[in-house]
């Protein structure tokens, strides 16, 4: 009853579909992962269509798992079609125990591609500069449909 | 120029010290959309209820349903410490999000700030991040009161989510594709 409701609810205020699609949709991704700093961990998930936004793949790059705070982080992430970059973003700060960048692009719609991305982290403690760069690839290819 | 939407949540008692600042910031085009998604999200959610408050399966259910919120970015800023001389924690705080949260890369663009509560700004008024918006409201909940519950609870989930205490899949951040979560 509570589903249909909610349903109901999400056409009266003339909502898409894609939102009652990705209100069911488990957490993404198999993330890559490696120890950087403390208990600090560098993750980066696999290029996926965007929940948030219907028609646009991203991929997350995070640093997290931190116990103490990091001093200074940096993050920078690129996105790719096919080995074409498509989108790149970056962030850092100081402080944090954990952050999280996104590479955002829309493709042109009716297309099928395979993608990829890597990340790199820093993580800068007691003058030290704690680097990584992960990759990861999409689960086959993604479509945007028309 | 894009516009964004800054919703503020001051944690604290309402009288007493404040102790961090929440910001769910939302690209003003989208604005009705994200309150809508944000209301449909949030449905059921028990009046005050915090985020450690909830059971599992409700923590887990609401975040797939807030993924589904537009956004720019969740940025959660603890203030432990005392506030720097001639300052305020609240001051901090605003001065803190501007320049070392996922608000920094908005830095020139159009802002409208809109407070969760009605707690007096004080000092804070004249802060930079403040001053350089095009409206600062307070009391966001009678304007966008769904968008306004999920900054608060954003700010009560910031704690279980750097303690350690809840998987990946409770922590309310996970929802957002930009977040930072630390001090000042």
């Amino acid at each position: 009853m509570r589903k249909r409701m909610f349903g109901a609810a999400i056409l009266a205020l003339g909502l898409s579909a894609p939102f009652q699609a990705a209100a069911v949709a488990q957490p993404h991704t198999p993330a890559n992962a490696q120890a950087l700093w403390d208990t600090c961990q560098a993750a980066l998930d696999s290029p996926h269509e965007s929940h948030t936004n219907p028609d646009v793949i991203n991929v997350h790059a995070d640093l997290k798992g931190c116990k103490k705070k990091m001093p200074h982080y940096s993050i920078s992430v690129t996105l790719y079609k096919e080995n074409q970059q498509v989108a790149h973003n970056s962030g850092s700060g100081a402080n944090k125990f954990k952050a999280r960048v996104v590479a955002n692009w829309p493709p042109p719609k009716g297309q099928c591609h395979k993608y990829s991305a890597t990340a790199t982290y820093t993580i800068t403690a007691d003058g030290h500069a704690h680097t990584t760069t992960l990759t990861n690839h999409s689960q086959g290819e993604i479509c945007i449909h028309k | 120029m894009t516009h964004y939407a800054v919703f503020l949540a001051v944690t604290g008692l309402p009288t007493g010290p404040v102790s961090g600042l929440t910001a769910l910031t939302v690209p003003a085009h989208r604005l009705a959309e994200a309150e809508a998604r944000a209301s449909a999200a949030l449905a059921g959610l028990p009046e005050g209820a915090g985020w450690a408050d909830l059971e599992p399966d409700r923590r887990r259910e609401l975040v797939a349903r807030v993924r589904t919120v537009p956004h720019h970015a969740a940025d959660h800023i603890e203030h432990n410490d005392p506030a720097a001389p001639g300052s305020s924690a609240l001051a901090d705080c605003l001065a803190g999000l501007a320049a070392n949260s996922s608000l920094k890369e908005l830095a020139g663009q159009r802002r409208t700030v809109y407070f969760t509560g009605d707690r007096p700004l004080g000092d804070a008024a004249g802060a930079p991040f403040l001053a350089g918006a095009s409206a600062v409201h307070r009391g966001a909940e009678n304007r966008y009161p769904a968008l306004a519950r999920l900054a608060a609870l954003l700010g009560t989930a910031a704690g279980p989510s750097t303690d350690g205490s809840l998987p990946e899949d409770q922590d309310l951040y996970e929802a957002f594709d930009r977040y930072t979560v630390g001090g000042p």
